[in-house]
Order: structure tokens, then C-alpha cells, then sequence
């Protein structure tokens, strides 16, 4: 029995070196870094061990303050409209009986976009001035003037969750229309029966039994959404790497802050602390999300 | 007996043709074998667009034989820099960064001083100030202006020429009237604009500014200079451009160059402030629409009745973890003699180089375009230093676009940036 355990676990030592290497190392790095001061001697990065100040900076850091207000915004509007956006596609979908095909891979096609192309794709349909939004919208009489989305401190967040919905949605409906297919006709039947109208059916059959499906998607687009960064740098940033999270700081995202002191700043310490509250944050949120899900039982 | 001259002749003529290894450089000093080996060189940006880089490797490479010289491309020579402080090793021996960015990686001594590459007499070819950005606090000199991008006022002759104006604005003041009469919004076209693009654009266009108004943006000691009357006319003056005046469109906030350059060759704006690649790009690309209608003029003076402006600069710098540092200080010296200098402003339109006299060869006035205004914008423009560059740059793009986005006065942002920038050394 020992010898097969043996066995097994000389199977698995490769991969098990791999995840070491590649996902413990870094977080362990990452801890350590965040509980360290940076010199530099001879050009390279030296640490050493000082505590826990960099967080207790963090509360008084008025930078990270607004980024984490970015952020909480950004996550709860980005992840709550793609939930509801993805639901309406998938239900619509669930309706589609001919060119069933087509019709997925028509609405997949946001998600198959590398979020930067479909962040340049946005950044250049928000030019105000060659900008296919402004053009469209002043067309059919909606604007009067142009409208700089990315310049503008009160358009410039929505716009940024809007493409980050824009690009999620497919993600969302995907994963709800698995769920959807899942749900028995015959309980719609039952409901049908009973005088339920496609309301009482929505809330008594769909909603109930989507939720594990609801749950999951809900977990994953928080983590997605509290670790933005590619998105935010495409519409928001700039091309030559600075991430100011314009305009005013309104869309400086976790992501943005912790690039810019670490590698506009070099202050990686104080950088790695932040990317340990994201870290945190994550952990939180997956916590809580797996612990609604229903046990198998 | 008769092919004897001919032959003479062709030796000279392909001599001539190779004839860098017979110019002058400072480091003919440095003993032969020490130039060998092999380095890498960190371009900024894909070679593709570097023409005149590419082709002055190709002459390095004819006329070092012994060397091999490794072409790296990046985009994002910060992060390059960044990642070989932070996790060491020698990915790259020379690099191409912005001279922006230079200051911090000198102050922990991430690079390599360069000055036995500025002898007295190669010194003198640098125009008072030019040389500031990449010289350390330490009074050592750690790059070598590569290229540089200066600024200038490029204006649409037609448009102009239609709203009654015969010559380019010279004042501020004239900005603001030109551009109010040029300013049509129904017909998509605006008086001036500028590129205020969240990163170092920002710091680069509001140090123009400021220079222009009198002010610089640090004292000696590295303290803010810019919290005076001079740095409120500056972002005063930016602001109102958008805000007040209205002659820019609201979306400059976002415009790198190559944004105001498109906006200014479609026809969308009478006058730009814009990087000097702009020329050639208004020439000869075929979107262009003021092909025959292009003027160039020195940028507008400010209250400080003064010409000036930022020079943008991109030194080739030398990592201090070279394991090849002669090499290195070899192929730096070689890419900015005055034979690369030359060929960087013919073969590569739109970048421009320091010496003035590179601008006084009949060759270049005849083949570089408004030859004459570019150098006259280098010699007038300056850059400074400050040792934590990439915070200085930060904090100036915050509370600048908090002014411009009208969500701190300017007397709220130029106090708040100099107390920021206090608290930094």
C-alpha cells in the first residue's frame, strides 16, 4: 500500500515541482516582499525584513484610498450589469431553436477578443472626434456635441465598465445557458399547469435552480474584476506604459496602482503589499462564494 | 600602368564608404582589445520604424567585426529597466529609454557613467542644458542623446491664410485670438490643440509651458519651482485652451502625439503643438490633407518673452551590469558620432539630434525639411533632472488633469503637486 502511494506521488512529483515553481514561489516572494524594505546595492534589488508598516501606509495612503474606491465601483457595477446582461442573452439564446451554432458563436465573440485588442478596439470608438459611439449617437440625434468618453470625469468609469461588461458577457451567458439546459421542461410544464405565468416560471424554476451556475459565474467575474489592469491601461492609460488612471484618478483601478509603484516608481515593496490586500480580497471573496454554493448532498 | 589610378580610386571611394572607423571618436583611446565580445542592444520600439538605427547597426557591424550586436525591440523600456533592477541578471547591456525615465535608474546606480564619451571638444557640440537630463546629481554625464524630439508649431497655411492671418501666432495671446477665429466645432475643425495624454506627454507639454512662461519645474535642491506666478500662467493657459477659450477639443486630455498628429493632417485642426515627426508625416502620408498647405514656426513665446520649449530626449544609456562595458561605451560612441547624427536626420525623418552643427551641413538643410526651425527649437529647449523621475512625472500627470478636468483650480493642483514633490527627497 505504501509502495503505491510511493508510486503515485513520484507520478505527480513533476507537476507538483511545476505549481511550486510557478505558483507558490511567486506568492511567497510576493508575501515576503510586502513585509520588506527595498534597497538597492550594486544595481540589485535587496530586502530585508521590516514588519507590517507598509500596510499600516496603506490607510493613510490617499492614492490607494481612491484606487480602492475604484475599484469597489468598478467590481460591483462590472460584475452585477454582465450577471444580469449575460442572464437576458442566455435566456434569449435558450429560446433560439434554428442556426443554434451560429447564434453562440456570434455572441462568444467579445470573449474570444484578447481583452487588450478589445480595449483598443473601445479606446478608438471613444475618440471624440473619429469615435463610431459620438458618430453614432449624434446621427440619430442623441448628442448635440461630442462627447470626450475618456476625458470626461463623469464618463470616463462607465465607459470603462461598460467594455469590461461588453467583453464579459459572453463568459456569463455561456456558463448560465449550461445551466439553463440543465432545467427539465417538465417543471415549466408544472408551472404552465398551474396558471403560472412566464414570471412565476422566471422566479419559481430558473432563478432557483440556476443559482449554483449564478454563484460560480459571480466568483469568478469578482476575481476577474478585482484584478483588472489590461482593460483600464487600454482606454485609460497610455501606450507608452504609464497607468495615471485617468482622467483625474476616476478609473485608478488596484491593477493601475500596483504598476505604477512598482514599475514606474520602484517602490516594489509598497506595491506588493497592495497586490497582498487584492490577494486578500480574492481569497474573501472566493471564500464566501464557495461557501453559498450547495453541497453535493 | 593605366589601371593603376582607377583601382587607386575605387580603394578611396569604398574607404570613404567605410569611412567611420577612420572618424574621430572619443574612445580612440580605449585599447582594440578591449572592443569585442558580444552585447545587447534595447531599442525603443520596433526596428521597423527606426530606419536610421538600423542602418547605423549595419555600419557598427561593418566596422567591428570582432563585436556582435544583439537587436532587441520593446516598447516599454521602463518595464524593461524595472524587471532588471528588481530581478537581476543581464538581459540587456545598451538601451533606448526615454531620458525621462533615466533619473532613478541612475540614482541606484542601475547605469553607467558615459563621460569619457563627452571629451572637451565633442562637449561643445551640446548647447547649454540639453545634456541636464541625463547628467546625475553625482555631476556625472550617464547617456548619450541618441535622438530627440522637439517641439514646434505646425499650422494649416489655408486655414489661416482664409481667416485673414498672413504669418503663425508668436505670443500666446495670438494662440488664443488665431484660434478662436479658427475654431469651428460644426465643421469639426479647431483652432490648436495639444497632447496631453495621461503619462510623461503631460509632464513634457506643462514643462514646455512652464519654461515658456519663465518658471522651470525644480530648484537645485530638487525642490518644486512651479508653484510661482509663471507655473500659474502655464497651466493657466493650458486650461483655458480646453476649458475657457474652447479652442481644443474636450478630448486633448487623452491625444498622445500621434493623436494631435492626426487630428492636425485630416484637417481638423488649424494649429498644433507637436512633436517634430509630425513634419515628415504631414508630407508624405497619403491620409494627409495639408500636404501643400504645411507651415512650421518656432512655438509661441509666453510671458517670459523667451523662446523655449522640452526637449524630449532619447539617450542610449549603458547598464551598469554590462559584462561588456567597453563594448558598450564602443557601440554608444559610434551611434552618435557626428556621421550617425547626420544620418539619423536624413534617414530618418521626424527624429532630430542635439549638435548644431549637424544642421549647418548643406546636406542636411537640403534634404531635412523646416531643418532650419527644428534646430533652431533644440538649441532653445531644455530638459531637467530630478531623482525620482517616475514619481515627479506621476504626481505632475494627477494633479495637472485634476486642473485640466476642472476638479482642482490650479492654485489647488500646482500646491498640491509641489507639496508632493517636496515630500519626495
Amino acid at each position: 500500500m505504501a509502495r503505491n502511494r510511493l508510486y503515485a506521488y513520484s507520478f505527480i512529483s513533476p507537476a507538483l515541482f511545476v505549481v511550486l515553481a510557478i505558483v507558490v514561489y511567486p506568492v511567497f516572494f510576493l508575501l515576503q516582499l510586502s513585509v520588506s524594505e527595498v534597497s538597492f546595492v550594486q544595481a540589485r534589488m535587496a530586502t530585508t525584513l521590516s514588519g507590517f508598516n507598509h500596510f499600516s501606509d496603506l490607510i493613510s495612503d490617499g492614492a490607494f484610498l481612491n484606487s480602492a474606491y475604484r475599484t469597489g465601483i468598478f467590481t460591483v457595477s462590472s460584475v452585477f450589469l454582465s450577471l444580469i446582461t449575460g442572464l437576458g442573452v442566455a435566456l434569449a439564446v435558450n429560446k433560439v431553436r434554428k442556426g443554434v451554432t451560429l447564434v453562440r458563436l456570434a455572441v462568444l465573440l467579445p470573449w474570444l477578443l484578447p481583452p487588450v485588442v478589445s480595449g483598443l478596439i473601445w479606446r478608438w470608438m471613444f475618440h471624440d472626434q473619429f469615435g463610431l459611439v459620438n458618430w453614432i449617437l449624434m446621427n440619430v440625434g442623441l448628442l448635440q456635441n461630442r462627447q470626450p468618453w475618456m476625458a470626461d470625469v463623469a464618463t470616463a468609469m462607465p465607459s470603462v465598465i461598460w467594455v469590461d461588461v461588453w467583453i464579459h458577457i459572453p463568459f456569463v451567458a455561456i456558463i448560465l445557458l449550461a445551466g439553463l439546459q440543465t432545467i427539465p421542461d417538465e417543471l415549466y410544464e408544472a408551472v404552465r399547469v398551474d396558471g403560472g405565468s412566464s414570471l412565476h416560471s422566471f422566479w419559481h424554476v430558473t432563478l432557483p435552480l440556476l443559482r449554483p451556475y449564478l454563484l460560480v459565474v459571480l466568483l469568478i467575474r469578482a476575481i476577474f474584476a478585482l484584478r483588472v489592469f489590461d482593460i483600464v491601461v487600454m482606454l485609460a492609460g497610455s501606450k507608452f506604459g504609464s497607468v495615471a488612471g485617468a482622467p483625474a484618478g476616476t478609473t485608478q483601478v488596484f491593477g493601475l496602482l500596483i504598476w505604477q509603484r512598482a514599475i514606474e516608481h520602484l517602490k516594489f515593496a509598497e506595491s506588493a503589499a497592495i497586490a497582498v490586500v487584492v490577494l486578500v480580497l480574492t481569497f474573501v471573496v472566493s471564500f464566501f462564494s464557495i461557501k453559498m454554493l450547495p453541497s453535493k448532498t | 600602368m593605366t589601371r593603376l589610378p582607377l583601382v587607386a580610386a575605387l580603394a578611396s571611394i569604398l574607404c570613404a564608404c567605410a569611412g567611420d572607423p577612420g572618424q574621430p571618436t572619443a574612445l580612440d583611446g580605449i585599447a582594440d582589445g578591449e572592443v569585442g565580445g558580444s552585447i545587447t542592444f534595447l531599442n525603443n520600439g520596433p526596428f521597423a520604424y527606426d530606419p536610421a538605427t538600423v542602418i547605423n547597426m549595419d555600419r557598427f557591424d561593418a566596422a567591428h567585426p570582432e563585436v556582435s550586436v544583439s537587436r532587441v525591440e520593446d516598447n516599454d523600456i521602463l518595464a524593461r529597466l524595472a524587471t532588471l533592477v528588481a530581478g537581476g541578471g543581464e538581459d540587456f547591456d545598451v538601451a533606448e529609454p526615454s531620458a525621462v525615465n533615466v533619473p532613478q535608474f541612475i540614482d541606484i546606480a542601475a547605469l553607467m557613467p558615459l563621460d569619457e564619451l563627452f571629451p572637451p571638444e565633442e562637449m561643445a557640440r551640446y548647447p547649454k542644458g540639453t545634456l541636464d537630463a541625463v547628467t546625475g546629481r553625482d555631476g556625472h554625464i550617464y547617456g548619450k542623446p541618441h535622438y530627440v524630439l522637439p517641439q514646434v508649431l505646425l499650422y494649416n497655411k489655408r486655414l489661416l491664410a482664409e481667416a485673414g492671418f498672413d504669418r503663425p501666432p508668436e505670443t500666446w495671446e495670438e494662440i488664443v485670438a488665431y484660434g478662436k477665429a479658427l475654431t469651428h466645432p460644426e465643421k469639426d475643425q479647431w483652432g490648436y490643440a495639444f497632447g496631453l495624454s495621461p503619462n510623461r506627454d503631460t509632464y513634457h507639454i506643462f514643462a514646455s509651458y512652464l519654461y515658456q512662461a519663465g518658471a522651470t519645474l525644480f530648484h537645485e535642491d530638487y525642490s518644486a519651482a512651479f508653484n510661482n506666478d509663471a507655473g500659474r500662467q502655464a497651466l493657466q493657459f493650458m486650461v483655458d485652451v480646453l476649458n475657457t477659450h474652447k479652442i481644443a477639443p474636450a478630448g486633448i486630455t487623452t491625444y498622445d502625439g500621434d493623436a494631435v498628429q492626426d487630428l492636425f493632417i485630416r484637417g481638423n485642426a488649424a494649429m498644433v503643438q507637436n512633436w517634430g515627426y509630425t513634419i515628415d508625416r504631414a508630407l508624405n502620408r497619403e491620409e494627409s490633407v495639408v500636404r501643400d498647405d504645411l507651415g512650421v514656426a518656432l512655438l509661441p513665446v509666453g510671458p517670459s518673452g523667451e523662446l523655449s520649449g522640452y526637449l524630449v530626449m532619447f539617450p542610449l544609456v549603458a547598464t551598469s551590469s554590462t559584462r561588456n562595458p567597453a563594448t558598450a561605451k564602443a557601440f554608444i560612441d559610434f551611434m552618435t558620432n557626428a556621421e550617425s547624427q547626420k544620418r539619423m536626420l536624413i534617414d530618418e525623418p521626424g527624429n532630430a539630434v542635439v549638435p548644431p552643427d549637424i544642421f549647418a551641413l548643406p546636406e542636411v538643410r537640403e534634404r531635412v525639411p523646416f531643418a532650419s526651425e527644428i534646430g533652431t527649437m533644440i538649441e532653445a529647449s531644455r530638459a531637467e533632472y530630478h531623482p525620482k523621475s517616475g514619481q515627479v512625472v506621476t504626481i505632475l500627470v494627477e494633479e495637472v488633469h485634476a486642473a485640466m478636468a476642472m476638479t482642482k483650480s490650479v492654485e489647488q493642483a500646482l500646491a498640491n503637486a509641489e507639496a508632493r514633490v517636496n515630500q519626495l527627497m
